[in-house]
């Protein structure tokens, strides 16, 4: 009780003009915020100075608030073509590649896939002949995430992701990226594998897992984004 | 979520998810590249989303980090474009007398006007304003997207507010 008398003597600011006032000594002292807040809106109705500022204020707001939101251009697709292509087979399939490489190559699998006898033959004869005269410049690789199981790990332990590259590299090189920071030097990193244990666990949320493959001169030439749910225990099945 | 939530849910903030990223990178083209970036994000992990999110929350916190990670790459080149708003020599920032007197013209000015100030100020208190008023997202959401707590958030949205209405002076004056 005896921090009522202390709060008595309590003294506000008023407003943008730099006036104070003391608050009167009652019972409505231990109810100072309110007391406050009705003192402050009496002050602010009745001096010019407070009363320009709140209205510049509300400008302002108005200004910011009010500002149209930027039109998405007709012609850009929401998602990157060959995406919305393999999203469209799919259905809503949601094992959807993500890199042109691996989109491309998944794209030609479902055709392939649907296509009679004859026409597959005459395919894959035609893939043979390009392959011996033509090599690619770097193979496709099947980029996969392997660790946590369904991408969500648990927020109260270490967070184990692992990535799986198909065909094995030969001279390029693997990289894990968590949250856009290189975490390679401190994963195993084999040819068709990447493993990297945190030192901590991952705070809860959603964190961007990326896994680069770079040619011998350190250049990306694919990657594949995921992103890995850090979820709280109760909400882990 | 289901097959069709990601047109149903996720594609109809596409606006909104683009005046977050404009406004933290100041170019449309970049901006538009990590919306689609993003879009691709959530279409991969639609199954981990599970609502106890807003789908504009989530969408913005996969954007978020996208742009940071943009950020980190081409942090030189976004420090000189602040710095150019900084100090208000953003091309065609003053129009002519005559051009202002069309109406709409005025209008287009006034809001670049504003997208110049706000891209002047600190990273933090930009993305403070720019997820409160351009996203509209509430006190709350931005300081559970930024990590932060409310009174940091307030704090700076407060601190950002003080800076524009300097900077934006006559335009706010009763």
């Amino acid at each position: 009780m005896k921090a009522r008398g202390w709060f008595a003597g309590a003294r506000i600011r008023r407003g943008a003009c730099g006036d104070w006032e003391t608050l009167a000594s009652r019972a409505a002292v231990l109810d100072l915020p309110a007391e406050a807040g009705r003192a402050l809106a009496a002050h602010v109705a009745s001096c010019a100075r407070c009363g320009a500022h709140a209205r510049r204020e509300e400008r302002l707001t108005r200004l910011l608030a009010g500002l149209p939101l930027p039109a998405w251009p007709i012609e850009r697709p929401i998602l990157p073509p060959a995406a919305a292509a393999v999203a469209a087979q799919a259905g809503g399939d949601p094992s959807m590649p993500a890199s042109g490489a691996a989109l491309a190559a998944d794209r030609a699998r479902r055709a392939l896939r649907l296509a009679p006898i004859p026409t597959l033959a005459l395919v894959l004869l035609i893939l043979a002949l390009l392959s011996i005269f033509r090599r690619p410049a770097h193979p496709t690789w099947r980029l996969a995430l392997v660790s946590p199981a369904g991408a969500v790990t648990p927020a109260w332990s270490l967070a184990m992701i692992g990535a799986s590259v198909e065909p094995p590299l030969l001279g390029e090189s693997l990289h894990l990226l968590v949250d856009g920071r290189d975490v390679t030097a401190a994963s195993d990193v084999t040819p068709d594998f990447v493993l990297y244990t945190t030192s901590d666990p991952l705070p809860p949320g959603e964190h961007l897992v990326a896994v680069e493959v770079r040619d011998r001169n350190g250049a990306p030439i694919d990657e594949q984004l995921w992103v890995v749910t850090s979820e709280p225990e109760r909400m882990v099945r | 979520m289901e097959p069709d939530a990601f047109e149903r849910v996720l594609v109809p903030e596409r606006e909104r998810l683009l005046a977050y990223l404009l406004g933290m990178t100041g170019e449309k083209e970049v901006a538009l590249d990590l919306a689609q970036e993003t879009y691709l994000a959530a279409w991969q992990g639609m199954a981990s989303f599970r609502g106890e999110s807003g789908a504009l929350t989530w969408l913005i916190g996969i954007a978020r980090r996208l742009f940071l990670r943009w950020a980190r790459r081409e942090g030189r080149r976004v420090w000189l474009l602040s710095q150019e708003a900084r100090a208000g020599r953003t091309p065609g920032l003053s129009a002519s007398p005559a051009a202002a007197a069309d109406a709409a013209f005025a209008l287009a000015e006034r809001e670049r006007r504003v997208r110049i100030a706000v891209f002047a100020l600190p990273a933090e208190r930009r993305e403070a304003i720019v997820l409160r008023y351009f996203v509209g997202l509430s006190v709350g959401e931005v300081a559970s997207l930024t990590n932060a707590s409310e009174g940091t958030v307030k704090s700076r949205l407060a601190r950002a507010r003080a800076a524009l209405a300097r900077q934006l002076g006559e335009e706010i004056e009763p």
